[in-house]
């Protein structure tokens, strides 16, 4: 019994793998670590197009819970991030990763924080969005913020912190290329062009009906007219009560 | 024409009528159940919040059990309630 939630978390974070696998998230790559390790990923992400980050090439590791997805995973950068949310050994501080329990002093509303149905893909894309908007009302990293700060309020005159980013945007440039990866630089090539799949409706009652009768083998004629039915006017019939029957 | 039916066979299928295909906690479908179960069906039921949003009966107690503080709807954070 004790392995009950290993097994549950192992079915969602596989399910997970795969999707993304077969239908990334802009900006990011994912892996993992230790090939037969579903709890350990090794993410990439790359910095978005008109941002400070734009070229960067940030790599993290992804550490998930044995019970998880009812606990939220940790994100550690293995790059160097100067940045307010970003502690002193990598590890990354951001709301939708934090358990919702009620801390006033947090000054995180349980609302933002992790909830069940959060994954990898929501929380990469608050990752991302972070990256480029980050929160200066906890800061993980002090010194980063109140430079973020002086940056953003003196509109860019000030560019202790730009230059910092800089200069860690292209020494993670030089890993890419370590690791032969091309960072995507434009938004055109940032952008996946993914092929959009029409979603299958398996809930309708049309279906209902259909698979009451491929089960229905018994009876030949029947399986004969309703499967001529079902390669013609499956959407058609789509909110109909029955006509199948009729 | 005469049919005499010397026997037949009923045979019936049944599906959970949700809104969507899978549970937003476990991923698992609707027609199956949730991981900690073996079988489909009522032994592993779906549950409805207020907020029309549906899950395994299992997977969103055992979300809830773990809360201490408020008990929200992962899907859209409004209080969880169970619709009657």
């Amino acid at each position: 019994m004790a392995q009950q939630p290993t097994s549950s978390a192992l079915r969602a974070l596989a399910l997970e793998y795969k999707s993304l696998q077969e239908e990334p998230v802009e900006g990011f790559r994912v892996k993992l670590v230790n090939e037969d390790n579903l709890f350990e990923w090794e993410v990439a992400i790359f910095g978005p197009p008109d941002t400070l980050y734009q070229g960067g090439y940030f790599k993290a590791h992804m550490k998930f819970p044995p019970d998880y997805p009812y606990s939220p995973p940790s994100i550690r950068f293995l790059t160097k991030v100067w940045h307010p949310n970003v502690y002193e050994n990598g590890d990354l501080c951001i709301s939708i990763l934090h358990p919702p329990v009620h801390d006033p002093q947090s000054g995180e509303l349980p609302c933002e924080m992790w909830n069940p149905t959060q994954n990898v893909r929501t929380i990469l894309l608050s990752v991302i969005s972070l990256l480029n908007e980050p929160n200066t009302f906890s800061p993980a990293n002090v010194d980063a913020s109140v430079m973020f700060r002086r940056w953003r309020d003196s509109k860019g005159k000030d560019k202790e912190y730009e230059n910092i980013i800089r200069k860690q945007v292209s020494a993670a440039r030089l890993e890419a290329e370590k690791d032969g990866v091309v960072v995507p630089l434009t938004l055109e090539d940032y952008c996946i062009k993914t092929k959009v799949k029409p979603p299958e409706h398996n809930v309708d009652m049309t279906d209902f009906y259909d698979d009451d009768y491929d089960l229905d083998d018994d009876d030949d004629d029947d399986n004969e007219g309703e499967g001529a039915e079902s390669g013609d006017g499956e959407y058609e019939d789509g909110d109909d009560s029955g006509n199948g029957e009729s | 024409m005469k049919v005499t039916i010397k026997s037949w066979t009923g045979v019936a299928t049944w599906r959970w009528v949700a809104n969507d295909d899978n549970c937003g906690i476990c991923r698992m479908a609707f027609d199956g159940c949730c991981p900690d179960c073996k079988l489909p069906g009522d032994d592993c039921p779906l549950v409805w919040g207020q907020c029309s949003h549906c899950f395994h009966i299992h997977c969103i107690m055992k979300w809830l059990n773990s809360q201490q503080v408020n008990h929200q709807c992962p899907m859209c954070r409004q209080d969880w309630k169970f619709k009657e």
